[in-house]
């Protein structure tokens, strides 16, 4: 167990029926980049990740990490693993050629996030950090920063972490107490401990950048006093190589519920060497930076261990016999029929395979946005940017829910065997839990949705969103076979449309109902989404379903989109409704 | 020295489902195609060997235009020239055929080593290399298992019922490989980008008349469905049916 093979087929239907990634290449920069060549690409990523990262993953998470003297060991196969990913240059894809990258395009990269997460979350995890360093470094270091460390991070030589949470301050920064002091040489001393660093120490390089946040002297109190530092574990020697090992140690690391082997340090910075990133006290947004980058990845960690879990689950329950058939026997030669006789498991593993493949095509409409937001022109630039922006926290909060929820359920599918650590599953549901946790908790994902990005430039962005989405279902109104799926899309947008109207309303007159009702407005909004995506995937499959299973079955996956997944939409709008009085009057002593 | 020639085979993925109608192999229901695999440890010592001398490779394959994918996988590991033999004449030729129209195309290579799997994976006949060795009138060295190709004689080893042989053959020479302990490369994003502007050439050849015809081909006899042995209860049947039946213990 713990197989996994990644769904290229799919990626080839979203890149090329989809989202037609032959008409967008030229307006990202990438008109050389065909369908083709796209295709070999993922192949061999796939390839990579299933012949080298996958057999990694159960053996790093039984050994686990060994910490002594300040050093952290990682599993011996998982420095091996390293190593080669280093030697193919995967990790350089996305980054660019001045730096020895390759410049593919983001949209490429999450799907790349997808496989990679499935494979091994403890590696790809520490490469996903890599790239958030890379792009600070690269978009607002300054010219010695970039000469010193892209280069290696690029490659994968050298990793990179990002170092915010203190003990008394997670997800509150502005009373963080790490400060930094100015050193003749226009470098930065720091001191202070910080926690939950990922990635902060190990063997898998001979260099650790830390991106830390920290207050200066002159900087103001709360979180508009916070710069970034750039804090190596050694100082670099000025020819590419090590120089000076750097006063920051791994004090300890973390005994963890998953991600066995990622390495979650406390960190100290005792008058540690470091460089100013960008200008003087603006830490957190240069941060936010980052954390955005990885909001989209974190989402992407429910999307490749939900779709592990499931695959993992199917392949149990093609073997797996209990019970008869409700109509009666099917196998009269066995003792039992196959489980997938039975409607229970069967939408177990439905509503798994769909909301994978949902998800999937958002994250790659985000990448594509993501794309067309750093290369695109003009109103469509503009556009992609503010889509971008609104959708982030949902495939952070929504891929991460859902992807755990997929994992439990995987679970449920092997009965007892699933709660069994032979089984492989159980290792993907404790390793997709932290997703929903990390990179800004799930709760205050909704509450930068309704708080920041829906009032962005007076609801802009949902506008760019919603117009688009009322204009297919109005263009294929008369469209009978399209019914199905349009006429509830159509339910739905309007009832987004009045959630919204009620919670900027109300909220504004009371931030707790804003607040309470935020989580099920995040998921409604997700499914409308979602929803969309998949009435546009049907308009394609339906002239081609006769020929082909594959847009048959899509035909048959949005059907149980809309039938046992979309209704809930009904449930989490009463909810937003009830505003906040429900908890909020409930008297805290009685809790 | 003269060049570097290694012949690869597009050969359906061993995990794909192979079916068989109208008493044929039907090609068009197998949807992985991967070079084959003793092909590949044939194609990593040619790069050794590159590496070393300095010498171009020329990749050869015979097939349909799917079978460019073996090419420009080879290519993404650092081969130079591409060459697909085919005709859209052609339908099923017989080894006799494919050893004709490779020897004829390998006849214009200036290549004074030719490298090839010792058999493929799907026909496993073995008989390729010998062949294009026969009609070309080289001496042919087969299931090479090691390779020493760093200095300016290179050796290559094979086993013998008397233990292994270490040879140093004189060129130009054609050797077939089977499994070796190298590990075997892989394509790095650079190299996978710079194939996609590989060029291919595309031949045709003679490749003379067939000696063998197909009358039909079966696919094999379904196995046996496996047994399920659940609980301690079944220990000692599980040990009387290995020690009698299966005679393993």
């Amino acid at each position: 167990m713990g197989s996994y093979k990644a769904p290229l087929d799919d990626y080839r239907f979203l890149m090329h029926e989809l989202f037609d990634y032959t008409d967008i290449a030229p307006r990202i920069g990438h008109p050389d980049l065909d369908a083709e060549l796209l295709d070999m690409m993922l192949e061999e990523w796939a390839t990579f990740i299933e012949e080298v990262w996958c057999p990694s993953n159960r053996i790093g998470d039984e050994e686990g990490l060994k910490f002594s003297n300040g050093t952290v060991t990682m599993p011996p196969i998982l420095v091996d693993v390293w190593r080669q990913t280093i030697e193919s240059e995967w990790m350089a894809a996305p980054c660019d050629e001045e730096w020895g990258g390759q410049g593919l395009p983001l949209f490429f990269r999450t799907a790349c996030d997808e496989v990679a997460i499935a494979g091994n979350m403890s590696l790809a995890v520490i490469g996903a950090l890599n790239l958030g360093v890379y792009d600070l470094i690269h978009d607002h270091g300054e010219q010695h920063l970039k000469e010193e460390y892209l280069q290696k991070l690029t490659t994968g030589e050298w990793c990179g972490t990002m170092a915010m949470t203190e003990a008394h301050c997670g997800t509150d920064l502005g009373i963080l107490k790490t400060k930094a002091e100015a050193n003749p040489d226009g470098s930065w001393s720091v001191t202070g401990t910080k926690i939950f660093i990922t990635g902060g120490e190990h063997n898998l390089v001979d260099n650790i950048v830390h991106m830390v946040l920290a207050r200066l002297p002159d900087g103001p109190e709360g979180t508009k006093g916070i710069s970034l530092i750039c804090v190596p574990k050694f100082l670099p020697d000025g020819n590419g190589g090590l120089g000076e090992r750097n006063s920051v140690n791994c004090v300890s690391i973390e005994k963890k519920m998953g991600l066995h082997s990622s390495p979650t340090c406390v960190l100290d910075f005792d008058g540690a060497k470091g460089w100013l990133v960008g200008e003087k006290h603006t830490g957190m947004a240069l941060m936010f930076e980052m954390m955005n980058r990885e909001r989209l990845s974190t989402g992407m960690m429910g999307l490749g261990l939900g779709e592990a879990a499931y695959q993992n689950a199917l392949a149990w329950a093609k073997e797996r016999r209990q019970g008869r058939d409700l109509k009666g026997i099917k196998d009269l030669e066995q003792d039992a029929d196959n489980i997938l006789r039975h409607p229970d498991v069967r939408r177990m593993l439905l509503r798994s395979k769909v909301n994978m493949e949902g998800m999937r095509a958002m994250g790659l409409y985000v990448g594509l946005q993501m794309d067309l937001a750093e290369h695109g022109e003009g109103e469509e630039q503009e556009r992609a940017e503010r889509l971008v922006a609104l959708l982030t926290p949902m495939v952070k909060a929504h891929f991460s829910d859902v992807g755990a929820e997929t994992a439990d359920e995987c679970i449920q599918v092997l009965g007892g065997a699933g709660y069994i650590r032979e089984s492989g599953v159980e290792q993907y549901f404790r390793d997709v839990r932290i997703a929903r946790i990390w990179e800004g908790t799930n709760g205050i994902q909704a509450l930068d949705l309704v708080g920041r990005k829906l009032p962005m430039q007076i609801g802009r962005a949902l506008r760019d969103l919603l117009w688009p989405i009322l204009e297919f279902i109005e263009e294929h109104r008369d469209n009978p076979d399209m019914a199905p799926f349009t006429k509830p899309l159509y339910q739905g947008v309007r009832g987004l449309q009045q959630l919204t109207l009620l919670l900027m309303s109300e909220g504004m007159a009371n931030p707790y109902f804003l607040a309470a009702g935020a989580t099920e407005y995040t998921r409604y909004f997700s499914n409308i989404i979602l929803a969309w995506l998949w009435a546009q995937m049907v308009l394609i499959c339906l002239p081609k379903q006769d020929e082909s299973p594959f847009h048959a079955a899509k035909i048959a996956s949005a059907r149980v989109f809309f039938e046992r997944i979309y209704p809930e939409t009904i449930a989490l709008a009463a909810k937003v409704q009830a505003g906040h009085r429900s908890l909020m009057d409930y008297p805290v002593e009685m809790m | 020295m003269a060049g570097i020639a290694v012949l690869l085979k597009q050969v359906p993925d061993t995990t794909a489902r192979i079916s068989v109608s109208e008493g044929r192999v039907d090609e068009s229901a197998i949807t992985s195609w991967v070079t084959s695999p003793y092909d590949e440890y044939a194609l990593e010592v040619a790069i050794q060997h590159k590496e070393a001398s300095g010498a171009s490779i020329t990749a050869i394959t015979l097939g349909p235009p799917r079978a460019d994918k073996v090419l420009k996988d080879a290519a993404a590991l650092g081969v130079e020239n591409l060459v697909r033999v085919w005709d859209d004449a052609w339908e099923s030729l017989d080894s006799s055929q494919v050893q004709h129209a490779l020897s004829t195309v390998l006849e214009g290579i200036d290549a004074d080593y030719i490298y090839c799997g010792k058999q493929s994976a799907d026909r496993n006949q073995g008989s390729t290399g010998p062949g294009v060795a026969e009609r070309l009138g080289l001496a042919c060295i087969v299931e090479i298992s090691d390779a020493d190709v760093s200095g300016d004689s290179p050796s290559f080893t094979r086993s013998s019922s008397t233990g292994s042989e270490r040879l140093s053959p004189a060129t130009p020479i054609l050797l077939t490989f089977t499994k070796t302990e190298t590990e075997l490369r892989r394509p790095n994003v650079r190299g996978i980008m710079m194939a996609k502007k590989a060029q291919i050439e595309i031949v045709s050849a003679d490749i003379g008349d067939a000696q063998v015809q197909v009358v039909s081909h079966n696919p094999p006899a379904e196995k046996p469905e496996g047994k399920k042995f659940e609980g301690a209860d079944s220990v000692p049947e599980v040990v009387g049916l290995l020690r009698d039946e299966a005679k393993v213990i």
